[in-house]
């Protein structure tokens, strides 16, 4: 038995011929990446697969992506090549097998089906949202209405981000001089941390929320799989339940995380978010200046008004003491007309009147007695009366018409 | 003074009493020129409270009060 001993390395030698031999052509196996790391341009990954039962491992095996070729990767696939080559991430990949005397067995990733794990992550998403919506979660933070001014923010994103910087960027010297408070929350924002960090960040800040008016989520841009990070059940919840609305641009222009679905509101990229919320308090102020335009206006009109009526009363009170002037002139003129007709008719019958007068008056004259053969009958030159009657042998005079008499009384009588 | 407990929320709808106020015609002639120095009053609170730093002290005050 001794003799037939084979040394380690004549083992491994068969083992790698047996190899070999056996897959000549590369294969397409379906696995998940537990774990990888990058080390002087190639990649190292730990693959496995779960079982469906109770996700114990049943299998794994190490691979590598040499550095042309993981070079190739990032250059076809971009962003998205870094978003599937993740742990947790589940592939179609295909492999070379490789075994090698010194370091063992190793499969040699040599293409990557992206459409697989797309599938994967989409049908995750699925049921994700499923489930949200079972728990009536997709529409609760839509609900709380953001207050009428933006300018507290607690702002969860990558320390390293471009889109934390762009962000800040905007929002600092945004062209009105609005003034925010950017408070920033540290979280891993693409890979495995995504969850807890951002996670830990929600309820740190959900703590704190009367000191802000929303959480804002913003990342760079990020390819499809990339996004997968936001299609998280977990975060959704928390992001549903969170007592601020929250804003994100964790953005994809075509594709929607089901962070975005859940948030208040959703935007394509930071920069977007910070202009969404300088135009939002852009209205606010112009609503605010037209209402003082309005007031200012109102007032104008308002004084316009009474003025109006107060020139109408003036113009009334004009009106009325110039026609009542104007009434008495014209029965001062009517009076003035008629004046001398009446004083002529006044004179007129003041002479018929006369006439009558001296009419009578001649009637009553002692020649008109004498006329109607009446006399005069006078002593000592006056009137016979009481006092002055002649006695016997006293001599009268009697007037008539046509000449005097004297006589002497023989007898008077009383 | 009556500006420090303001929100945008209460000057917004002050502003708006005001404006309804003036509108349906209720204010007399001597109380709108108070009406519209208040109106003034309120557009510039809001003007400066969005481009103050006043904010910052105001919640740092709030944060020593948790």
């Amino acid at each position: 038995m001794s003799s037939t001993s084979l040394r380690l390395y004549q083992l491994n030698e068969y083992i790698r011929r047996v190899i070999a031999l056996n897959f000549t052509d590369s294969i397409w196996i379906n696995c998940e990446i537990a774990s990888f790391r990058e080390s002087r341009g190639h990649a190292y990954l730990e693959l496995i697969e779960k079982s469906d039962f109770d996700d114990e491992i049943i299998a794994q095996a190490s691979a590598v992506i040499w550095r042309t070729q993981l070079n190739n990767f990032y250059k076809k696939l971009g962003n998205e090549a870094q978003a599937v080559l993740q742990s947790g991430k589940e592939v179609l990949i295909k492999i070379k097998v490789d075994f090698n005397a010194k370091y063992g067995l190793k499969l040699i990733i040599e293409d990557i089906d992206l459409s697989f794990t797309i599938g994967k992550l989409a049908l995750k998403r699925q049921s994700i949202l499923e489930e949200l919506s079972k728990l009536n979660l997709i529409d609760k933070n839509k609900s709380i209405s953001l207050p009428r001014v933006i300018q507290r923010l607690a702002i969860i994103s990558s320390p390293t981000a471009a889109g934390w910087f762009d962000f800040q960027n905007h929002m600092q010297q945004n062209q009105y001089n609005y003034h925010f408070i950017l408070d920033f929350y540290p979280s891993a924002m693409q890979g495995a941390l995504v969850e807890s960090e951002l996670c830990e960040q929600l309820k740190k800040i959900s703590k704190k929320a009367n000191q802000y008016d929303c959480i804002i989520i913003i990342r760079g841009g990020g390819g499809k799989v990339d996004l997968s990070d936001f299609d998280n059940l977990k975060i959704a919840t928390m992001i549903a339940n969170s007592p601020l609305p929250v804003l994100t641009g964790i953005g994809h222009e075509i594709d929607e995380s089901v962070a975005d679905i859940v948030a208040n509101t959703s935007l394509k990229t930071p920069t977007a978010v910070a202009d969404f919320i300088v135009s939002y308090n852009l209205a606010f102020e112009n609503k605010i200046l037209n209402m003082g335009w309005a007031v200012s206006e109102a007032v104008r009109r308002n004084i316009i008004i009474q003025d109006e009526k107060l020139s109408v009363s003036i113009q009334k009170l004009n009106w009325l003491s110039s026609s009542s002037i104007g009434k008495f002139k014209a029965s001062l003129e009517a009076l003035r007309k008629d004046l001398p007709q009446y004083i002529l008719q006044k004179i007129k019958r003041q002479g018929i009147e006369l006439e009558g007068i001296s009419k009578l008056l001649l009637q009553l004259s002692p020649e008109a007695h004498l006329k109607r053969g009446y006399t005069i009958t006078l002593f000592n030159g006056k009137a016979v009366t009481e006092t002055n009657f002649p006695s016997d042998g006293d001599e009268i005079v009697t007037k008539t018409l046509n000449g005097t008499l004297f006589s002497t009384i023989d007898k008077s009588e009383r | 003074m009556k500006n420090k407990t303001l929100n945008y929320d209460d000057a917004y709808i002050e502003l708006q009493q005001i404006l309804t106020d003036i509108q349906q015609d209720v204010t007399g002639l001597d109380e709108l020129s108070d009406k519209i120095k208040r109106a003034a009053e309120l557009v510039n609170f809001c003007k400066q409270k969005l481009r103050s730093t006043e904010l910052e002290i105001q919640k740092l005050l709030e944060g020593e009060s948790d």
